[in-house]
């Protein structure tokens, strides 16, 4: 435990508007109508900290139990200024865990890079939590047309936030965009007289499917099964994303292809890998890529052929996938990478190291079936 | 191929006989309980780890855990380090640094080696397998 000190800060000012008191004459306190933006500012941190926190730590379900009380900042003053209003706070007195300290800076960060990134037409930065962004949509809707929520980033700036901002990142985020390409999931219904389906995404998040000719109805038929035996396949379709690039909706389907069925070798632990999120080694990762999942479980299902044992499998940094067994001090490794190109290595126990390049899954699995051998 | 030039307030550790500790995470241990290569693999081609001359198995994975998920403390031998042509440099004088003991293997020379880079990671996985996981025992 450390002690975290109820050091004051002033991370949001209100300006303009309801707040200048050099505008009329009449302005005499803090309007009550826009307190309701403080604690809309305090709800937006803690959502984007507790996802940092999940980001960090993914094999957690819950925060812990002083999380929120020390993420949460108490108001102690509103400064008033000639022209605007300073909110000071401080953060909750006495000690704090070490594995949460720092998360409500980080997410107050956060929050102001994300609308500066935005402000200059990048979008919104891919650190920023997906599901947070609803909640940075909404941070600023009460303030009126000449108001401004003025907040400082890391460096002393300050970025100026205004209403039509606001209004420009909810129609932002509440939009859709037309992407084509392959999608990973699985298929766990089917309406085929409304030529639709549900889609459950890698990431849990279920989607409704648009289909169109008896092929496509065949091959979604043939794959439709509920969650847990599903098989995982790849649709190549058009489909729609929202703000943080993630689909929300299958809008035609081109073809389907199976990946991993339940009954394939290993085939809970590619699903496991398969599901990983963005970030899953808290340092920035990346989720599987398509290809070198199909080409995993193709090798896995030629080693079980072979009656090769089967190796260990885990995703690379990059979204590969790794395929690793070391029965005693020798380590057999094959890497492929996000787009399918493969690498063996033997190495360990002070043996001079061997190479290959497979081409094939065959010739991949024949190579663990030697190194056994 | 040439190493890196070192800052200032790093050091290279050129003592073979050094046990180094990496701290992995748990996304990396298969269902035996032992560590993929790519537990020993970084971004920027600088491996953290914590000289055990420094500080203990125990001491190291406490202080990672304050901060991040951690299966445990693995042992490398900094004699494969260098067998494998890579260096550790011992970083703990600078101020950016706040991990007690903090080192890091160097592979930053290795930018256009592929095959060499997957060796060290194989050859540090292999390893520190064979030696089995110092803290928690």
């Amino acid at each position: 435990m450390a002690d975290e000190q109820p050091d004051e800060i002033r991370p949001l000012r209100l300006s303009g508007g309801r707040f200048d008191l050099t505008s009329k004459g009449e302005v005499v306190g803090f309007p009550l109508s826009a307190a309701r933006e403080l604690a809309r500012y305090d709800d937006l941190i803690l959502d984007v900290a507790k996802r940092l926190w999940h980001g960090d730590h993914p094999s957690q379900r819950q925060v812990p139990r002083d999380f929120e009380k020390k993420v949460r900042l108490q108001l102690v003053d509103l400064e008033k200024g000639s022209v605007s209003t300073v909110l000071k706070a401080v953060r909750a007195p006495g000690p704090i865990s070490a594995g949460i300290a720092g998360y409500g800076d980080r997410a107050r960060a956060l929050v102001v890079t994300a609308l500066i990134a935005f402000g200059a037409g990048d979008g919104i930065p891919r650190e920023f939590p997906p599901d947070s962004l609803d909640a940075l949509a909404r941070f600023a809707k009460s303030l009126q047309d000449n108001e401004v929520a003025i907040l400082p980033d890391e460096h002393g700036n300050e970025l100026r936030y205004r209403k039509a901002d606001q209004q420009r990142l909810h129609q932002y985020v509440a939009q859709t965009r037309p992407r084509s390409g392959d999608v990973l999931g699985l298929v766990t219904a089917i309406d085929p007289d409304r030529g639709r389906f549900t889609f459950r995404l890698r990431d849990g998040r279920k989607v409704e499917g648009h289909f169109a000719g008896a092929d496509v109805e065949a091959a979604l038929h043939g794959v439709t099964r509920s969650r847990h035996v599903a098989p995982y396949v790849v649709l190549d379709c058009d489909y729609s994303i929202d703000a943080s690039d993630r689909a929300v909706a299958i809008d035609a389907v081109r073809s389907v292809v199976e990946v991993s069925r339940t009954e394939d070798p290993l085939a809970p632990r590619l699903r496991e890998l398969a599901e990983l999120p963005h970030n899953w080694d808290g340092n920035g990762a990346h989720p599987a890529a398509i290809p070198s999942l199909q080409l995993a479980q193709a090798i896995l299902r030629e080693c079980d052929a072979l009656d090769a044992p089967l190796p260990h499998a885990f995703l690379t940094h990059e979204g590969g996938v790794l395929l690793e067994d070391q029965p005693d001090l020798v380590r057999w490794s094959l890497e492929i990478e996000p787009d399918g190109e493969m690498m063996i290595v033997i190495a360990g126990g002070g043996r001079a190291p061997e190479y290959g390049e497979p081409s094939t899954p065959a010739e991949a699995a024949s190579s663990l079936k030697e190194f056994y051998a | 191929m040439s190493f890196t030039p070192l800052l200032p307030d790093e050091r290279e550790i050129v003592d073979t006989d050094e046990t180094l500790w990496r701290l992995v995470h748990p996304r990396h241990i298969d269902e035996q309980g032992f560590p993929s290569s790519e537990a020993f693999a970084d971004v920027q081609r600088m491996i953290s780890v914590v000289q055990s001359r420094l500080r203990t198995a125990r001491e190291a994975y406490d202080f990672h855990r304050r901060s991040h998920e951690c299966d445990g403390a693995w042992p490398i031998p900094s004699g494969v380090v260098h067998q494998v042509e890579c260096r550790v440099v011992d970083d703990t004088e600078r101020a950016e640094v706040t991990t007690p003991g903090h080192a890091y293997v160097d592979y930053r020379h290795l930018k256009d080696e592929k095959r060499k880079r997957k060796r060290l990671r194989t050859e540090l996985a292999a390893a520190a397998s064979a030696l089995g996981r110092a803290h928690p025992e």
